[in-house]
């Protein structure tokens, strides 16, 4: 069972020749030069990408949170004009309120999207959420008293609390450890299933891209420093769904996907990398003299 | 094949209020001269432990640890030690950092040599134009080529990595991956690695060690990665036996994982300590 994204002309979600800097002078820093990128409504776009070449920058330009330098960004062909409840985004931090309980930090979402509701109705919805994202045992409890994945899932239970359209996930779970991620990948993977969902993932794991999305679009760091990264290939996954990290261990189109997107990837760092090798002088030769070293005894 | 590192019948008992916990018994491996072997397993099964006394941090309870024809009996600077995080010195620069411990290695040398082989190796680990930047100032990949390039300033005998690259997006653990195994195979250390990344391990590791979840944790079985060196990413990924041996590994994990649950239900499966992180110099 493949998700194919639908014959719509328009595409819901589209970068055009997006550029982004910060600083000014000499101080100026590029972080995205002429990125574009389209998302058709359904679809679930991975992008993946080195830390510190943008990620959270794309994110928040297709949030509407900030604004591009050049080009456009279009929502359903229109251009954006700021954040709206359509797009609902997640965070690597949680941003949690820690004074409320995890089904109150779920209302608020509920609440500032369904004004018009009866209150009953909404106490209903946010419990609901809370169920999908496996949290009904936990939804009087405070974020401190909850483990990463949990405030994680909260964090996931409040975006969708607002029923948008579009979710945009930036490294959502990039703080957690393996199996708690193996659990929200399978989570995430169903949700966007089951609800639709257009999704657009920012992460810095193959595997993760690859288990979740119909296409992983590398963000390539600029070749030169202070010039801004670009989107140019794109690797479309046509694994079925659902998808299960066992069995893709065998699938052969995931290994070959996943062999050469890393290759892509390695390349792309390689050469970032390229740019500032200095000469190392040669090694003099001196054989080490070992004495045993002089740490406390206690510490032997 | 030379007997480089020699752990025998090695054993690692901790005092607690309820008796004796055996975190480790029976462990042996022998590494020749050049080899790189990774040890894998869950976390808390004792690897470690097993480390943390190769290193002379801790004392083993049973058995013991050759290096070279000499026994163990404390830290020394014939063993580098490259840990999760790496500690550097906040105070000083990436080069003075690297230099502390070249300083008392190299004392014979003249300060000149001693600068060159710290620069050299910041710059085999791509640091070359970082040199006179504070920890601080670089991301958490570069500390950790910091790590590496101080271990290895030393010319150790043996390099030992506890999960080296576990704090790390897993892109810059790639490329960190693919530094380290180049840097072996220029300098021909013999390195004992801890890893839970099974794709680690076999890019890197001439054999892998698989250890059984603790307590009384001993090595399980051991696989011989037959991948030709240099090893590339490209062709280690499209090798025939790749996708196998990941499988082997994988499934040895998830058999421990649900024995020690069975385990864990007849009340066996106690808290471990990490004695490593303990003893570890800040």
């Amino acid at each position: 069972m493949s998700r194919s994204p639908s014959g719509a002309t328009s595409p819901l979600l589209e970068l055009r020749g997006v550029a982004k800097h910060y600083g000014a002078g000499a101080r100026r820093c590029a972080v995205l030069a002429d990125v574009s990128l389209a998302v058709a409504e359904g679809e679930f776009v991975a992008v993946v990408g080195f830390s510190g070449t943008g990620k959270t920058t794309l994110v928040s330009l297709l949030a509407g949170l900030i604004a591009p330098d050049a080009g456009e960004v279009l929502l359903r062909g229109k251009p954006m004009r700021g954040p709206g409840p359509d797009r609902g985004v997640v965070f690597q931090s949680y941003a949690l309120l820690p004074w409320l309980t995890v089904l109150e930090n779920v209302r608020l979402a509920v609440d500032a999207v369904g004004a018009g509701r009866h209150p009953g109705e909404r106490e209903l919805r946010a419990r609901e959420i809370v169920a999908l994202v496996g949290l009904s045992h936990a939804s009087d409890k405070r974020p401190r008293e909850l483990s990463g994945g949990m405030r994680q899932r909260v964090a996931l239970a409040r975006a969708l609390a607002q029923d948008p359209a579009i979710l945009l996930l930036d490294e959502p779970l990039g703080a957690l450890d393996a199996l708690t991620r193996a659990n929200l990948q399978r989570e995430l993977a169903s949700i966007a299933l089951r609800q639709r969902k257009t999704v657009v993932l920012v992460t810095n794991d193959i595997d993760e891209a690859l288990l979740l999305s119909d296409r992983v679009l590398p963000l390539e760091p600029a070749a030169e420093p202070g010039a801004g990264a670009r989107i140019r290939a794109s690797f479309p996954v046509a694994i079925a769904r659902p998808r299960d990290r066992a069995a893709l261990n065998h699938d052969i189109e995931f290994r070959k996907l996943r062999n050469e997107l890393t290759g892509h990837l390695i390349a792309l760092g390689a050469r970032r990398r390229a740019q500032r090798t200095a000469t190392a002088p040669p090694l003099p030769a001196l054989e080490p003299r070992l004495r045993h070293s002089g740490l406390p005894r206690v510490l032997r | 094949m030379s007997r480089h590192l020699e752990i025998a019948r090695l054993g690692k008992s901790f005092a607690t209020p309820r008796g004796p916990f055996v975190a480790v018994e029976a462990f042996d491996l022998t590494l020749a001269t050049g080899e790189f072997v990774a040890l894998i397993g869950h976390s808390g099964c004792g690897k470690s432990t097993v480390l943390s006394m190769v290193a002379g941090l801790t004392q083993p309870s049973t058995g013991g640890i050759a290096l070279a024809g000499r026994e163990i009996d404390g830290p020394g600077p014939d063993r580098g030690v490259v840990f999760q995080s790496p500690a550097l010195l906040p105070w000083l620069s990436v080069l003075e950092n690297v230099l502390l411990g070249v300083d008392r290695v190299f004392a014979h040398g003249t300060s000149a040599e001693r600068r060159a082989i710290a620069e050299h190796h910041l710059c085999s680990v791509g640091l070359g134009d970082m040199l006179a930047k504070s920890p601080r100032e670089i991301s958490q990949g570069e500390r950790q080529r910091v790590g590496i390039a101080r271990a290895l300033a030393l010319a150790p005998k043996l390099l030992l990595l506890d999960e080296p690259f576990g704090m790390l997006d897993s892109l810059t653990r790639l490329e960190l991956q693919d530094m380290l195994a180049a840097l072996l195979a220029r300098t021909r250390t013999t390195a004992l690695m801890v890893t839970h990344d099974v794709d680690e391990a076999l890019f890197l590791a001439d054999r892998v060690a698989m250890m059984t979840k603790g307590p009384r944790a001993r090595i399980g079985a051991l696989l011989e990665v037959r991948i030709p060196r240099p090893r590339v990413r490209e062709a280690v990924l499209e090798h025939p036996d790749y996708y196998g041996l990941r499988e082997e590994l994988i499934s040895f994990l998830e058999h421990q994982d649900a024995s020690a649950e069975a385990r864990a239900e007849r009340g066996l499966a106690a808290a471990e300590a990490s004695p490593l992180a303990a003893a570890a110099p800040q």
